[in-house]
C-alpha cells in the first residue's frame, strides 16, 4: 500500500488509476454475475471493501447477505469466517482462547487458539442477538485491527473487514448495538428483497439457488494495487468542504441543518462519519475510473455512511420519519459549491 | 506537463475569474439597485423637505442625485466582498460541468493528462430575479420626479405659501420716501436705497415669518418718521426764526417811521437775524428762499444809511413779505409731510404754529421786541409739552399717532399692522332685516336709569391699548369699577373693519 507523499502535487496518473479501476470493475461485474438483482448493493459493498471499512448489512433472512460476503471473499482471495451470534456467545468464542496443550515432546504449554476473528472477512451474522459483552469484544478488533488476550496483543490479518448483519424483525431478546459500536461501521446497507424477475432468473438458472463459483479472483498484489490507488485518489478542498458541511448539517443546531433535521435528529454524525465519507468517496471515484473525488461521489456514499449514525428523537419515531429520509433531504437541499448568494440570485445547475 | 496542458489550465482559470466577475457584476447591480431605491426615496423626501421647509426650488435640487454615485461605490464595495471566492467559483464550475472533481482539484494539483478529458468548460448561468427590485427602483424614481415637480403649494404648508400682503403699506412708505426726497430731506442716493429696501421687503414677504417682515417695515417707517419729525422741528424753528425776522422788520418799519434813534442797532440785529435765517433756510434745502433773504439783508444794509427814507420802509415791508412767504412755504412743506403721514397732526400744528406767539406778540404786543418774542416761543412749547404729558388720554393719543397706528410693530408690540383683505364677494345685504333682540336686563343698564354711586380718585386704568375703541357697557360691566377694559380692534384688522364701514354702496347691491 502506498500513501501520497506530501510533495506530490499531481493527481495520480492514468497508469496508476486505470488498472486499479479495471480490477475493481471486474470484481464488481463478477459479483453482479454471481448474485442477481443487487447491483447497487454490490457497488456499495465493494466501495466499503476498497475503503477498508466495516459494514452492517440489514435485511430479512434469505435475501443473500451471507452469499454476498462469501462470494466477495472468494473473489478477493481473502479468508472468510462466519460467526452466528447468539445470546450465549462469549467473547472468547470470537477472539480465541488460550488453552493448555501437550506437545509432541510431551511438554504442556498454554497455546493461543485464534478465534474466527482472525480472518480477512468476518461475517457477524445477526450481531444484535449477542450480549453487549460479546458485541464489545469486537470493538477493539474493528477499530484497532488487533486483539488483546491475556495481555498479549495480536494483529489481525490485513485487510480485515467485519461485515455484520442484523435482522430488522424479531427484535425480542436482541441487544441493539450501542452507538459507539455502530459508529465503527463505515456503512449500513439495507439489503432488500429480490424482484420477481430476479427471482425468476434465480429459479431458472440456479439449481437450489446455489450461486455459481467465481470464474476469476484477484491476487493479493492486485488487491494491494487497488488499495494503493484508492489512497492516491485526490479529494479537492471544495469537495472535502462539501462532505464536511454535509456531515455538520446532520446536527440539529448546525447552521445549515434543515428544519426537519432540527426537529427530528437528537444527535448528528460524528467526525468519524466525515472521515468515512471521504474514504468511501475516494473508493467510489476509483470505481468510476477517476483520480479525483467529485461531489457526486460524496452524495453516492453519504446515505450509507450517515444512516446508522443519526440518533433520531422520539418525535421522529412518532412521525415515522427515518434517517435515510432526512439524509436525502439534506443532500438535495445543501448547495455543493458553498457559494453564498442572496436568495434572489441563483446559479443554474446542469440540465 | 505539456505546454498545451498549461494553456488549458490558464484558460480554465480565466473562466473561473470570468464567472466570478459575472457574479460580481450581478451582485453589484443588485446592491446598487437596492441602495438606489433607498437613495431615490430618501432624495425624494429630502427634496420635499427642502421645498416645503426651506423654500428651495430650481435645478439646484437635482444635486440630490449626487448622492447616488457614493451609494454605487458602496454597492461596488459590498459586491466585491460578497463575490464568491475563487475556490467556490471553481466548485460552481465543477458542479455545472460534472467534472468529477478534476476541475476543483486543478486549483491544488496538476491534472496532467487528465486535463484533456475535461473538454469545453461551460460557465454556469447566474440569474437574478430583479423584477420586484426594478419595480421599486421605478417607483423610487417616479417619487423623486414627483417630489421635484410637486408645486410648493402642495409640498408646503399653506401658511408658508400665502404671501403677506403689504403692498399698501409698502406703497405708503415709498410715498413717504418720495416726499422726503422731494423736500430734500433725503439725499437722492439715500432715497433710492430706502425705496429699494422697501421693494425687497415686499418681495420677500410671505407667511412664514410675518413678524420679520413687519419689523423690517416698521424700522423703515420709524426711520422715515424720525427724519420727518426732525424736519418738522427744523421747520418749526425756521418758521419761528422767520416770524421773528418779520416781526422785527415790522417793528423796525414802525420805529423808522417814528424816527427812533436806536433804529441802527435794531437794523443790525435784524440783519444778523436775517443772516441766520438765510443760513437755516439753505440748510432746509430751500436755496432760493435763502438767496432772497440774503438779498433782502444786503438791500437792507444798503438802505440803512438813509434814515427816515421811504426806501428803507419799502425794503422792510418787502422783507416782511419775503419772510412771510418763506414761512408759508415751510408750512406747506410740513403739510405735505403730514399728508404723507410722516408727521402727525399735532407736530404739523406745532410746526405751523412756529412763531405764532411771536407773531401775535409782534402784532398785538405793546412795543414788544423780537428778543421778548424769541423767549416766549420755547417757553410756550415747554408748557405745552408738560400739559401734554400730564394728560394721559392725550398722551395715549399721541403715542398712537406717533406709531401711525397702535401696535405698529416692534419687538414688544407684535408684528404690526396687517391689512386683512376681504376678497370674497360680499353678501347682499340690501333689505336685510335684523331680528330685534332684547338684551337681558343686566346686560346693558339703561343709561338714563344709571346713577352715580361714587367716584374713584384714581383714573381708571386701561388695558394698555394705546387706542382702539373703548369698551362699551358690556365690557365695562365685566371690568368693574377698578378699570375700563377696551374692546380693541387688533391693528391687523383695522383696515378690514374700516373697509367694512367705508365700503361702497355698490358692494351691498344684491347679486
Amino acid at each position: 500500500m502506498t500513501s501520497p507523499s506530501p510533495d506530490d502535487h499531481a493527481v495520480p496518473s492514468r497508469e496508476e488509476i486505470e488498472p486499479a479501476a479495471e480490477l475493481a470493475s471486474r470484481v464488481l461485474a463478477e459479483l453482479d454475475r454471481i448474485l442477481l438483482g443487487q447491483r447497487e448493493l454490490h457497488r456499495l459493498v465493494l466501495v466499503g471493501i476498497l475503503s477498508r471499512g466495516h459494514m452492517l448489512l440489514e435485511g430479512l433472512p434469505g435475501v443473500g447477505k451471507t452469499a454476498l460476503i462469501h462470494a466477495l471473499g472468494q473473489l478477493m482471495n481473502l479468508s472468510y469466517k462466519r460467526v452466528q451470534f447468539t445470546p450465549d456467545l462469549m467473547p472468547g468464542d470470537i477472539l480465541g482462547a488460550t488453552i493448555l496443550q501437550e506437545g509432541d515432546d510431551g511438554r504442556r504449554e498454554m497455546v493461543f487458539q485464534p478465534g474466527p476473528i482472525f480472518a480477512h472477512i468476518v461475517l457477524a451474522d445477526e450481531i444484535n442477538r449477542a450480549s453487549p459483552k460479546t458485541q464489545s469484544a469486537l470493538l477493539e478488533a474493528m477499530q484497532e485491527r488487533q486483539v488483546t488476550s491475556l495481555g498479549t496483543t495480536r494483529a489481525l490479518p490485513e485487510p480485515f473487514f467485519v461485515l455484520a448483519s442484523q435482522n430488522p424483525i424479531e427484535l425480542e431478546g436482541t441487544y441493539p448495538l450501542p452507538e459507539a459500536q455502530l459508529d465503527r461501521f463505515l456503512f449500513k446497507l439495507t439489503v432488500t428483497g429480490a424482484s420477481a424477475d430476479t427471482m425468476e432468473s434465480i429459479i431458472t438458472s440456479r439449481r437450489r439457488g446455489i450461486p455459481p463459483a467465481p470464474s476469476e479472483s484477484i491476487s493479493e498484489e492486485d488487491l494491494a494495487t487497488v488499495f494503493g490507488a484508492v489512497d492516491r485518489i485526490v479529494m479537492p478542498r471544495a469537495v472535502a468542504r462539501y462532505a464536511a458541511r454535509l456531515v455538520a448539517a446532520t446536527h440539529p443546531t448546525a447552521e445549515e441543518a434543515t428544519d426537519r433535521v432540527a426537529a427530528y435528529v437528537a444527535f448528528g454524525a460524528s467526525p468519524r462519519a466525515a472521515i468515512g465519507a471521504a474514504e468511501a468517496a475516494r473508493a467510489h471515484a476509483l470505481l468510476a475510473g477517476r483520480p479525483t473525488v467529485g461531489f457526486d461521489d460524496v452524495k453516492a456514499v453519504a446515505r450509507p455512511v450517515l444512516d446508522h449514525r443519526l440518533v433520531l428523537s422520539h418525535q421522529a419515531r412518532f412521525d415515522r420519519v427515518g434517517a435515510a429520509e432526512l439524509i436525502d433531504e439534506l443532500i438535495a437541499g445543501l448547495d455543493e459549491t458553498g457559494v453564498s448568494l442572496p436568495a434572489d440570485v441563483e446559479v443554474g445547475s446542469r440540465g | 506537463m505539456e505546454p498545451g496542458d498549461a494553456d488549458d489550465r490558464k484558460s480554465r482559470a480565466a473562466l473561473v475569474e470570468a464567472w466570478r466577475r459575472r457574479v460580481g457584476w450581478i451582485l453589484f447591480l443588485r446592491r446598487a439597485t437596492e441602495l438606489s431605491i433607498l437613495g431615490l426615496f430618501g432624495a425624494g423626501v429630502g427634496v420635499l423637505v427642502a421645498r416645503a421647509g426651506l423654500r428651495w426650488a430650481g435645478p439646484e435640487l437635482l444635486a440630490v442625485l449626487l448622492a447616488l454615485p457614493p451609494l454605487w461605490a458602496w454597492a461596488a464595495r459590498d459586491a466585491l466582498r460578497a463575490r464568491p471566492s475563487a475556490r467556490a467559483a471553481r466548485a460552481a464550475l465543477e458542479r455545472h460541468n460534472g467534472a468529477g472533481g478534476l476541475l476543483a482539484a486543478e486549483a491544488e494539483r496538476s491534472l496532467g493528462a487528465w486535463g484533456r478529458t475535461l473538454g469545453r468548460i461551460a460557465l454556469p448561468p447566474v440569474r437574478w430575479r430583479a423584477g420586484p427590485r426594478l419595480a421599486l427602483l421605478g417607483i423610487g424614481a417616479l417619487f423623486l420626479v414627483a417630489s421635484l415637480l410637486t408645486p410648493v403649494s402642495v409640498a408646503g404648508p399653506a401658511v408658508a405659501e400665502t404671501p403677506l400682503r403689504i403692498a399698501a403699506e409698502a406703497e405708503r412708505i415709498e410715498k413717504q420716501v418720495e416726499t422726503l426726497a422731494g423736500e430734500r430731506v433725503l439725499r437722492e442716493r439715500e432715497a433710492r436705497e430706502l425705496a429699494k429696501r422697501v421693494r425687497e421687503i415686499e418681495k420677500h414677504a410671505d407667511g412664514r415669518d410675518p413678524a420679520r417682515t413687519w419689523e423690517a417695515l416698521d424700522r423703515t417707517r420709524r426711520k422715515l418718521r424720525e427724519r420727518g419729525e426732525a424736519e418738522a422741528e427744523r421747520i418749526e424753528r425756521q418758521r419761528e426764526r422767520l416770524a421773528q425776522s418779520a416781526s422785527a422788520a415790522r417793528a423796525a418799519r414802525k420805529r423808522a417811521a417814528e424816527g427812533d434813534a436806536k433804529l441802527g442797532k435794531r437794523m443790525e440785529r435784524l440783519e444778523k437775524r436775517l443772516e441766520k435765517a438765510a443760513a437755516a433756510q439753505r440748510r432746509l434745502g430751500d436755496a432760493e428762499s435763502a438767496k432772497r433773504l440774503r438779498k433782502q439783508a444786503e438791500a437792507l444794509e444798503a438802505a440803512k444809511g438813509k434814515r427816515g427814507g421811504e426806501k428803507l420802509a419799502k425794503r422792510l415791508a418787502q422783507l416782511e413779505r419775503t419772510a412771510e412767504r418763506s414761512r408759508h412755504a415751510l408750512g406747506q412743506r410740513a403739510k405735505r409731510m403730514h399728508e404723507a403721514r410722516l408727521i402727525d397732526g399735532e407736530t404739523l400744528a406745532r410746526a405751523k404754529a412756529g412763531g405764532c406767539a411771536i407773531c401775535r406778540a409782534g402784532k398785538g404786543g405793546k412795543g414788544g421786541t423780537g428778543r421778548k418774542a424769541g423767549k416766549t416761543g420755547p417757553a410756550k412749547r415747554a408748557g405745552s409739552l408738560a400739559s401734554s404729558q400730564k394728560d394721559g388720554a392725550r398722551s395715549g393719543s399721541r403715542a398712537a399717532k406717533r406709531g401711525g397706528k397702535p401696535g405698529a410693530g416692534g419687538l414688544d408690540r407684535g408684528p404690526g399692522e396687517a391689512p386683512m383683505w376681504r376678497r370674497e364677494k360680499p353678501s347682499p345685504e340690501s333689505g336685510a332685516r335684523f331680528e330685534a333682540k332684547k338684551l337681558p336686563a343686566d346686560a346693558l343698564p339703561a343709561l338714563e336709569h344709571s346713577r352715580r354711586v361714587g367716584a374713584r380718585a384714581a383714573r381708571p386704568e386701561t388695558n394698555g391699548s394705546a387706542a382702539g375703541s373703548k369698551g362699551g357697557g358690556l365690557s365695562e360691566r365685566a371690568a368693574g369699577e377698578a378699570g375700563a377694559a377696551g374692546a380693541r380692534v387688533l391693528p391687523k384688522h383695522r383696515d378690514a373693519v374700516r373697509g367694512y364701514f367705508d365700503r361702497d354702496d355698490k358692494e351691498l347691491a344684491p347679486g
